[in-house]
């Protein structure tokens, strides 16, 4: 197991039968493990991946061999189980839909404040109709600042491939944002 | 984009511009689900040995049932 990885004590106690530690392990990482799988479902099944991701963890915990860090590890199943959950469903429209705020919300919030969340709302929508292979490697560098290599465990492909899937990604991002009627002022 | 192999072109600046909209956005679940996290991996543990034990029992009555069904037909 990697000597210097902060939750390596964490992951000996809750092997030890300690759910205490687990707590622990969830309450960590569960803000990251919910921004990668929001972004790669959307925000209605984010919960659900999030929590199976957890439990799945939880059962398969033994196996982890630590040769990684524990993150990594994790984040490796968020995102094959975002990736069954995508499989299991209809594909979503990724046109210029409406994108809805709550009307409660948008009463507190200054014009400036909701016109931000307007952008990042559709910016979201725009990101999950990326290839899901594009999404998930977006998500994981250019998001959550993952280094390669990290990227290359969770997403289990060679370093070459990851590069170059993230320049395919921004590129597929890069189109997808021109084709809108909102402007991203995207210089050609 | 640091470290990245290729040199970024005006357009991934700009798109990376726009990344920051959701990398400064680090909100998690509404609510934290480590409690009800928690409480499912307990049952769900405590299960798993019954439940397994169980499905095996079913399995072999299965497999009884199997044999008799042949040997039934073979008479």
């Amino acid at each position: 197991m990697i000597a210097n990885d902060p939750d390596r004590e964490l992951v000996r106690r809750t092997l030890a039968g300690d759910s205490g530690a687990f707590g622990e392990l969830v309450e960590r990482h569960e803000a990251v493990a919910h921004r990668v799988a929001r972004r790669i479902v959307g925000p209605d099944e984010a919960d659900d991946v999030t929590q199976d991701s957890f439990l799945r963890a939880f059962h398969r915990l033994e196996r982890f061999r630590g040769d990684s860090p524990f993150r990594a590890w994790l984040l490796q199943i968020v995102h094959n189980t975002a990736l069954n959950a995508l499989q299991r469903r209809r594909p979503e429209p990724v046109g210029d839909s409406p994108v809805t705020i709550e009307e409660p919300a948008r009463e507190r919030q200054p014009a400036r404040e909701l016109e931000e969340r307007e952008r990042r709302e559709r910016l979201e929508l725009k990101l999950r109709g990326l290839r899901t292979e594009h999404r998930a490697v977006l998500v994981l560098r250019d998001l959550e600042g993952l280094a390669y290599e990290e990227i290359a465990a969770v997403t289990e492909m060679p370093l070459g491939s990851v590069k170059g899937r993230l320049h395919r990604a921004r590129g597929e991002l890069i189109e997808l944002l021109r084709t809108n009627s909102y402007d991203w002022e995207l210089p050609e | 984009m640091s470290g990245d192999p290729a040199e970024p072109t005006a357009a991934d600046l700009r798109l990376d511009e726009h990344l920051e909209l959701l990398r400064s956005d680090q909100t998690g679940p509404r609510r934290s689900l480590a409690a009800r996290t928690v409480r499912t991996a307990r049952w769900q543990r405590a299960a798993r040995a019954p439940l397994r034990v169980a499905g095996m029992i079913a399995a072999a009555l299965l497999d009884g049932l199997g044999l008799v069904v042949q040997r039934g037909r073979r008479k």
